[in-house]
């Protein structure tokens, strides 16, 4: 952690240049922030942060050649201590959750304020913090329901279904051009992951994880 | 088909090939037949003259006559076959009675008994039927080979006008899904970003310019799944049903395993994406589907079809309407396009379920 009088190091990486010099301004209107250095692309990043040795890198998604996932896959690794925030327009969940799966320290819609995206980089930089994100990207967050069955395969996602709809294990069968047996041992590691006896417990865990 | 005809011709020119061979053969056999029982018969009749020439010369004289009718008979049929019977040594003794002693020689080979004769002439008779047999055989067969030949020529007339109007047809939804696509843009942008826009022209928020910025990258994303390109194929299926539950109460669940999915080829993922979209889209335009369910099983060691099968509950579902719409003929079409097929079934119990069988290339 940089001591207090020292600026906070930050590397962009935006293929916009509109957008660079607006979150440059934005960031250096704080004392505490200085921006060390800005790319438009993904080539040669590890080489330039060795050289710039940055705090904090400030990632887009969307750019020519690699994208930002991808440098971020690729760069974490190499520099544990580099603070990586994802700072796109991209607010689907889809990539939210692969940025948090590639342990992004942080994940910020372009839509932010000043403000926001200045307190967001100082929050980042404490020792030990949890990812940040900005309001927006919080929201979708928490009203995802990650509601997967991950312990079935959808193959027996399927057949649970099917039991749970009321059909014996030869319609099943029939219905998914599978033998009567193979149904059959499906059916029996269904109920021995979920740890239930009967196709009625079958019905009542499909019921409460929606699926009904 | 092209192929199916040359073969169908190939056999057949074989098959009237070997039946001209088969005729030519007999005609051989028959040919030999008959010089076998004239050469006897010559020969009987020279038995006979030889006798009669001492007791009765007036009758040898007479055989001598047949003989030379016989002879000529021979020559008319086969003048080289004739030779390789000695015939001029036969003429020779003809004109001259003392060579008798060629005529011995000449005689030294048996003759047949009248039993063998009678076979030989039957064994004739049963060469001469055969003989019209392959007749008629190579007739059937050059008759066949005609017919055929108009028949494929038909079949193929008839196929190439099935695929003109197969190309047409194609020609004509394509236009349409282009269109239906274009009404969908047009709507989306009316909806969501005009109305956007004259709202905000009345009162300004930034929480309303965010909203425009989500519905246009909306329109973006449905235009182009940069998703897919960014993440992958799951995320852009899961894009999709987030889309569909997005401001609605509906509960949609997709199922699917990435790694089992990891083998389709790249260009199937584009297809699929657009097939799973279009029946989404038929959802929210057309169902009042409270829970909707995707799943999506491929397991190279039970089947090597990608089984996607899409549930939902709508108890006014209606085919027809989706068909006037395009959207169910452009899943069709893309699927068909696969090589795979499209089943659906509805039922009041379990809804409306869609089963997409789609098989998938080796490697």
């Amino acid at each position: 952690m940089p001591a207090k009088q020292e600026p906070i190091k930050i590397f962009l990486v935006d293929d916009h240049s509109v957008v660079r010099q607006g979150t440059r301004d934005m960031l250096e209107a704080h004392d505490q922030l200085s921006v060390v250095g800005e790319v438009e692309t993904g080539d040669n990043l590890a080489g330039l942060l060795k050289i710039k040795k940055p705090d904090i890198l400030l990632l887009d998604i969307n750019l020519p050649g690699k994208n930002g996932l991808d440098l971020l896959a690729e760069i974490k690794p190499q520099f544990p201590e580099l603070k990586i925030i994802l700072f796109t327009a991209h607010t689907d969940l889809q990539y939210i959750r692969k940025g948090t799966a590639l342990k992004a320290d942080g994940y910020l819609s372009k839509t932010v304020t000043q403000e926001q995206l200045q307190q967001a980089v100082l929050a980042a930089c404490s020792a030990d913090s949890p990812p940040v994100y900005s309001s927006d990207i919080q929201e979708k967050l928490e009203g995802s329901t990650s509601g997967h069955l991950t312990l079935l395969t959808p193959r027996e996602t399927e057949i649970l279904l099917q039991v749970a709809q009321g059909q014996t294990n030869q319609n099943i069968a029939k219905e998914l051009f599978l033998s009567v047996k193979t149904v059959d041992s499906h059916v029996a590691k269904i109920m021995k992951k979920l740890g239930v006896n009967n196709r009625s417990q079958l019905t009542a865990f499909a019921y409460e994880q929606g699926l009904l | 088909m092209v192929a199916m005809m040359i073969l169908t011709l190939l056999v057949g020119m074989t098959v009237h090939q070997m039946s001209v061979t088969w005729e030519q053969e007999l005609n051989n056999m028959a040919r030999k037949l008959t010089h076998a029982l004239v050469i006897n018969n010559i020969r009987h009749t020279l038995w006979q003259a030889k006798e009669k020439q001492q007791t009765d010369p007036d009758e040898a004289d007479q055989l001598l006559q047949t003989i030379r009718s016989q002879l000529s008979a021979l020559k008319s049929l086969d003048p080289e076959y004739a030779a390789e019977y000695s015939t001029d040594t036969i003429e020779a003794f003809l004109k001259d009675e003392q060579h008798l002693a060629h005529l011995e020689a000449m005689l030294s080979d048996p003759l047949l008994d009248p039993a063998s004769q009678k076979n030989l002439l039957s064994l004739q008779e049963n060469v001469r039927q055969l003989q019209q047999y392959t007749g008629t055989v190579t007739h059937g067969v050059t008759l066949s080979m005609l017919c055929l030949g108009l028949i494929l020529m038909a079949i193929t007339a008839l196929d190439l006008s099935r695929l003109f109007r197969d190309l047409d047809r194609s020609r004509d939804l394509n236009i349409h899904i282009q269109e239906s696509e274009r009404r969908r843009i047009a709507q989306d942008l009316h909806d969501g970003v005009i109305q956007g826009l004259i709202d905000m022209k009345r009162s300004y928020a930034p929480e309303k310019v965010d909203t425009l910025v989500e519905s246009i990258r909306r329109i973006c994303h449905n235009l182009k799944p940069q998703v897919m390109e960014d993440i992958g194929f799951a995320a852009a299926i899961e894009f999709l049903a987030d889309d569909l539950r997005d401001g609605s109460q509906r509960r949609v669940h997709v199922f699917l395993d990435e790694d089992q999915l990891k083998c389709l080829p790249k260009s199937y993922e584009l297809t699929l994406f657009r097939v799973i979209q279009e029946l989404f889209n038929n959802i929210k335009r057309h169902s009042p589907a409270n829970l909707v369910t995707l799943t999506f099983v491929y397991d190279p060691s039970e089947s090597r079809y990608l089984r996607i099968s899409l549930q939902y509950d709508d108890p006014q579902f209606d085919a027809k309407l989706l068909r006037k719409g395009m959207g169910l003929t452009g899943v069709e079409e893309r699927i068909h396009h696969l090589g795979g097929r499209v089943k659906y079934t509805m039922d009041a119990q379990q809804g409306v379920r869609f089963q997409l069988l789609v098989p998938v290339p080796k490697g």
